[in-house]
């Protein structure tokens, strides 16, 4: 093992630290139940969901302030560099872009049945899970992360396979299923860090003589 | 046998290779800031001797410690400087060459 790699693992290990309270998992699971709304309403409702999916992440910091860092102290980690725009980059991008164009061009004009979007529309999003999948495995290294990518896009096929009295009900379905089992799983982690870490007293005289 | 390089001394930073002080600086130098507790956590200090360590790296620029109040409670933020990062970088660089020098004499 190498000096980097070992550098990495602390990095990694600081990761796994601040993650442990479980409110990354409430936030992913409160944005998956709005999506619905989002997604298949097409009403007032919908300016709401993104209100409240841009205000839940301070929301959640300033829950941490509240009860994680007290208990294990505060870290900020090192923003990933975006990536550099190259000539692969801007290829990948123009292709994304064509294909979303293209997608809603077929919609829009009947050329692609609306309907067997909505029904692969959980599959697609379980793909595109893979994204944080892998992301979170690098910078936890811990492999289960890759589980999260499999399962999402296992069952957004299996969902995408069953037939439904409407195809809304699928995509709901699924946003709704995935929503509670990582509220559930944050609650229950959130739970378990705050009866393992007690709040730590900061020693004030300390402090104030630094 | 040995070369002018070879036989000149090796200069390592004292003050980062004291192990508690090596420690604040690896933790600080893999995240972007940190806390007194994060710290005190993460290497297994006291209160006391943290705070003695932070003293010394930021009188020497190491590190820059941000004092705020949370809740009406003190909070220390400390981050690794430019300078800290690049003496950090510098005392790696120092110590592998150390190694490397001991395998290829062995």
């Amino acid at each position: 093992m190498n000096e980097y790699q070992d550098l990495k693992m602390i990095e990694q290990e600081s990761y796994r630290e601040s993650m442990q309270d479980g409110l990354t998992e409430v936030l992913l699971g409160l944005i998956f139940l709005a999506f619905p709304f989002l997604l298949f309403e097409s009403s007032f409702i919908a300016i709401f969901v993104v209100f409240y999916i841009i205000f839940m992440p301070p929301g959640i910091e300033a829950f941490r302030k509240k009860y994680t860092y007290p208990r294990i102290g505060y870290v900020k980690l090192h923003e990933d560099e975006p990536p550099k725009l190259s000539l692969g980059v801007a290829m990948v991008v123009l292709l994304i872009f064509i294909m979303i164009i293209s997608v809603l061009y077929g919609v829009y004009t009947d050329l692609i049945d609306r309907y067997f979007i909505y029904r692969w529309l959980p599959a697609v999003f379980g793909f595109i899970m893979w994204g944080p999948s892998l992301y979170l495995k690098d910078r936890t290294g811990q492999n289960r992360y890759y589980l999260f990518g499999l399962l999402m896009s296992v069952t957004g096929i299996l969902i995408g396979l069953a037939d439904f009295a409407t195809v809304q009900i699928q995509g709901t379905l699924y946003m709704v299923s995935w929503g509670a089992a990582f509220f559930v799983l944050g609650l229950l982690r959130f739970l378990i860090f705050i009866r393992k870490y007690p709040i730590l007293e900061i020693p004030e005289d300390d402090m104030n003589e630094q | 046998m040995s070369s002018e390089d070879d036989s000149s001394p090796i200069e390592i930073d004292k003050l980062i290779h004291e192990p508690a002080r090596l420690q604040i600086m690896t933790q600080l130098y893999v995240v972007e800031e940190a806390d007194f507790l994060f710290l005190m956590r993460k290497t297994g200090l006291t209160w006391g001797n943290l705070s003695s360590h932070m003293s010394k790296l930021e009188t020497a620029g190491y590190i820059e410690v941000k004092k705020e109040f949370q809740d009406k409670k003190p909070h220390t933020i400390l981050k690794l400087t430019t300078a800290g990062r690049a003496a950090f970088e510098d005392y790696r660089a120092t110590i592998a060459k150390v190694f490397e020098d001991l395998s290829t004499k062995i």
